[in-house]
């Protein structure tokens, strides 16, 4: 339903920024969603172990997870771009990029350091019916520098998508979803 | 009490993990599965059983509105088991 809702101003002042961490999957592993009220409050999986854990080395507060509107003719769509980074650069990071970037579509629950979870990847309308985000699906773009000697080397994960809706929260933890 | 299973668009899977009302997963397709967890550097390779979903756990899934990106919904009243009998006393 069309209408404006009343938003109170907060009377607060402890409103951080940021996220910290991320789980990530495939989206084609993903079976069925569980939806209350605008919420994520449950997902099916094809199989087990299929989110991967992505922990930050964020000493520098450079990840994020955002989202902009932006009107395309009469069509209000929701552009969302995420970045997380970690220290270092193995093979094993490497062998991870090109895993990641390989998924053609993937889901990324982001933990927001004002304990909001944020799932990027899935549109859920005002009913409650979810779809995977159309007309772009996030994918995973890595980034690999060296950076020069005054730095340090770091591996970054951008995560762009464009849907219809801005992203849904979920009540599920991290514990809920490392059980899945 | 009606019966659940999943929809027979589902037959052919052999894992659909979920999480039950107890927040514990569970394979709606109905045999345990056993999910290996890799080591790390503080721990060691191990795994755990997932079991199979029960009634009660279909039953929660059912009235979780769990639907797929279709809208289709997962779990099904089993319309082939004949509804328990109401007492025929007269």
């Amino acid at each position: 339903m069309a209408e404006i809702v009343d938003i109170s101003s907060n009377t607060g002042c402890d409103f951080v920024g940021g996220v910290y961490l991320a789980y990530a999957t495939d989206s084609a592993n993903i079976t069925a969603v569980t939806v209350s009220a605008g919420v994520i409050t449950g997902f099916t999986m094809s199989g087990t172990g299929q989110w991967g854990k992505l922990e930050f080395d964020d000493v520098n507060n450079v990840a994020f997870f955002n989202e902009t509107g932006e009107l395309v003719g009469n069509t209000v769509r929701m552009n969302g771009e995420g970045l997380m980074q970690f220290s270092g650069i193995s093979q094993a990071k490497i062998t991870a990029a090109n895993q990641a970037k390989a998924c053609c579509g993937v889901v990324v629950i982001w933990f927001q350091n004002d304990g909001l979870k944020r799932v990027q990847g899935i549109d859920v309308d005002l009913s409650d019916n979810w779809t995977f985000t159309t007309p772009t699906q996030p994918r995973i773009l890595p980034n690999l520098n060296s950076d020069t000697g005054e730095n340090e080397a770091i591996m970054q994960y951008n995560v762009p998508h464009q849907g219809k809706y801005a992203s849904p929260t979920t009540s599920l933890d991290g514990a809920a979803i490392e059980a899945l | 009490m009606p019966k659940y299973k999943i929809h027979p668009r589902y037959a052919s899977k052999k894992q659909l993990i979920t999480l039950n009302a107890d927040s514990k997963a569970v394979n709606l397709c109905g045999t345990p599965v056993l999910k290996k967890y890799p080591a790390t550097l503080t721990t060691d390779e191990w795994s755990e059983t997932i079991p199979a979903a029960t009634q009660k756990d279909l039953e929660f899934v059912y009235k979780s509105n769990v639907k797929d990106s279709k809208g289709f919904p997962i779990v099904i009243v089993d319309e082939s088991e004949p509804p328990a009998k109401a007492d025929s006393k007269k």
